[in-house]
């Protein structure tokens, strides 16, 4: 009896630890989750290219767009074309951009699950808007190549579709605002760009 | 002592490093290249924030070993594949070649100094500054990782895209060694 109660007990202790010690691992790496943030690196799949990449690598020292949306959210398509607009009109500023799709639903970002269909869908999609910038899907498990990498859905909060970031030179994210039917926020992002 | 197993064991996970052994097998050269630094206009800083009083090219130029060609690793705090190469680089430092760090972390000295730290990388590091590293995102062709094997007057003899391992960097070594020697000499 005493025995089983012991290691009844012992086990506890080993749960709770372990419970605390990954705690702790979340705490340090907190999701990314807007201004003040530094981008975080990940690998996504190049809609066209059907590459895996690092786009948050590939545009270092550039500042950048980051355009995050539901594959069913229609009004991310008008989101997209208003900043390819923007890196049309900043190219003296470098001013870079990617859209990334996944699926969005009750506040929790997921990676499409059949990635084939979905890679040819949103190649579509960026030919029928004429995006000159990339449009990449988050895939569904990470290469042992590509282990250095956090996931997306471990390093960025996102919980709604059409949430947009921008970051400067530096990788500091200085805009971080879900774009809405209004154009408020998308002329605040327009602000920000032409502060950088 | 089962909570301190696994406290121990979380404790580990979360220290675990981050960089992987180099590979073995030599892989070809992703592109090379040639071309000049100087006219990316970079101004350095050293890691102290100080920044070097010199021109363009030639403040990278007094970062460059004199007599070989010169390992120059582009990286940001935000590449990961940028930092799984630092010990990788620290062992071709301790083998006697020269290896050169670029920072894109402009004005974040602390942060550079602690992720050079934690990889155990004391090979020669400096930082661009802010509109230099707005210089350089333009000019680095394919983002981060970025290496260049650089000659002694800052031309760039190989250019490596992406994560790049011992074997190749060997290889662009040899390759620039050769691009060298082939320079015709003033006054032959």
């Amino acid at each position: 009896m005493n025995t089983t109660r012991h290691a009844s007990l012992a086990l506890a202790s080993l749960g709770l630890a372990l419970s605390l010690g990954l705690a702790g691992c979340t705490k340090a790496k907190a999701k990314i989750k807007g201004v003040g943030d530094s981008l975080q690196a990940f690998i996504v799949t190049n809609a066209e290219t059907e590459e895996r990449t690092c786009l948050v690598c590939t545009y270092g020292g550039q500042p950048t767009i980051m355009a995050v949306g539901d594959v069913n959210d229609e009004g991310f398509k008008k989101d997209l074309q208003k900043i390819q607009s923007l890196v049309d009109g900043n190219k003296a500023k470098s001013l870079t951009a990617f859209a990334l799709y996944g699926q969005i639903k009750d506040g929790k970002f997921t990676a499409l699950k059949d990635q084939a269909a979905a890679r040819k869908k949103l190649d579509a999609l960026r030919k029928e808007l004429a995006l000159t910038y990339p449009v990449a899907l988050v895939p569904t498990s990470l290469t042992e190549k590509e282990k250095d990498y956090t996931p997306f859905t471990d390093a960025y909060d996102i919980v709604k579709s059409r949430t947009v970031m921008l970051a400067e030179a530096s990788n500091k994210v200085v805009f971080a605002e879900v774009l809405g039917a209004s154009n408020a926020q998308y002329d605040a992002l327009a602000d920000a760009v032409k502060k950088l | 002592m089962l909570f301190g197993l696994g406290l121990a064991l979380t404790g580990l996970a979360c220290t675990a490093p981050v960089a992987e052994p180099p590979k073995s097998a030599a892989l070809p050269l992703t592109a090379t290249s040639t071309g000049t630094l100087g006219p990316w206009k970079l101004r350095l800083a050293e890691l102290s924030g100080q920044p070097i009083p010199m021109g363009p090219s030639a403040a990278l130029n007094q970062h460059l070993a004199k007599e070989k060609p010169t390992i120059v690793a582009f990286w940001a705090s935000y590449c990961p594949p940028c930092l799984a190469e630092m010990p990788m680089l620290q062992a071709l430092h301790g083998q006697g070649h020269a290896v050169l760090g670029v920072s894109l972390d402009a004005n974040q000295p602390a942060i550079v100094q602690r992720l050079l730290d934690e990889r155990g990388a004391r090979y020669p590091n400096i930082m661009l500054d802010e509109a230099s590293m707005k210089a350089a995102g333009r000019a680095l062709p394919g983002g981060l990782p970025f290496t260049l094997v650089a000659s002694p007057d800052a031309q760039g003899l190989v250019a490596l895209f992406g994560k790049t391992d011992r074997a190749t960097l060997l290889q662009a070594l040899r390759h620039a060694a050769a691009a060298l020697e082939d320079r015709p000499q003033p006054g032959l």
